[in-house]
């Protein structure tokens, strides 16, 4: 089920300072189902996970990064996990249980990609 | 049931890591050289002594002077191949120093040393720098993500070490 942004996840996302990019984030519970979703989960592909499975079947690249500790923030920064699609991804706890956030960086990591693209090519001639 | 493991692509900047990745996954290869940002994940499907796995390839952007790899794009992984350019010495050190870095943030796990680009042996320049790395590996394979020689192989290799070899019992 879709919910409203928890306030803890707004909180956390509003700390990051991403100029407003596009966010969604999944709750799992000890079996990394997902308990309840948010966000633009269309955007990230999330909407149509089936609740009653592990995530990790179904998002495969989530494999090794779970669980995180209660007390652990861990964030993967530009994940392709789709073709010129670039996700920063975050790791933390809220009340409910697992938080997984996923933050579009498309534009930023293309932009990013053109310049070390220059940057290479001068380098190696 | 299918295993699931994420392994790790590592080493310096335009050593072949993402062209090893696609020959391996896609089976196509291009002489235009694109930089890796962050990390581009693809799968691949195998058998290891009847097992099936699925190797979840964590293509992680290139080491240089200005980029280290971050810890976290290492969070649990299985295992890794540390990929070299022989023909480019100054990729050794990298390769040293993301082996040091694997060993201090998730603790000892197998890899695979790859010394691409065989198809260009002739510029090959391996005094003996890299006999540690090799003693610590493994296995060392020489590839070529351009000719596709060896590519199966290397991934082969690592999946033979993630998967547990049955245990014997004694009659």
């Amino acid at each position: 089920m879709n919910k409203r942004v928890p306030i803890e996840v707004e909180a956390f996302y509003r700390s990051l300072n991403t100029a407003d990019a596009a966010y969604a984030f999944l709750c799992l519970d000890d079996s990394y189902r997902v308990k309840f979703r948010g966000g633009d989960t269309t955007e990230f592909l999330l909407s149509q996970l089936d609740m009653n499975e592990s995530v990790l079947t179904q998002l495969e690249f989530l494999e090794g990064l779970l669980p995180c500790s209660s007390t652990e923030v861990v964030q993967i920064a530009n994940v392709q996990y789709m073709k010129n699609r670039f996700t920063d991804i975050h790791l933390f706890w809220i009340q409910e249980g697992q938080c997984v956030l996923f933050i579009d960086r498309t534009d930023l990591g293309q932009a990013q990609q053109i310049e070390q693209q220059h940057q290479l090519n001068k380098r190696m001639g | 049931m299918v295993l699931q493991k994420k392994i790790c692509m590592l080493g310096s900047f335009a050593v072949g890591k993402s062209s090893l990745v696609k020959r391996y996954v896609d089976n196509t290869f291009s002489d235009n050289y694109v930089t890796t940002i962050g990390v581009q994940i693809a799968k691949k499907k195998l058998t290891v002594r009847e097992t099936d796995i699925s190797l979840l390839v964590w293509d992680v952007y290139g080491e240089d002077n200005t980029q280290k790899v971050l810890p976290s794009y290492l969070r649990g992984l299985s295992g890794y191949v540390i990929v070299v350019d022989p023909s480019r010495p100054e990729s050794f050190t990298s390769a040293f120093s993301l082996h040091q870095l694997v060993e201090e943030t998730t603790g000892p796990k197998p890899f695979v040393l790859a010394l691409n680009k065989s198809d260009i042996r002739e510029k090959w320049r391996i005094n003996g720098e890299l006999e540690e790395l090799q003693n610590a590996a493994y296995s060392t394979v020489e590839t070529s993500a351009k000719s596709g020689s060896s590519v199966t192989e290397l991934f082969e290799e690592l999946a033979n070490a993630l998967v547990p070899a049955p245990l014997k019992i004694a009659q």
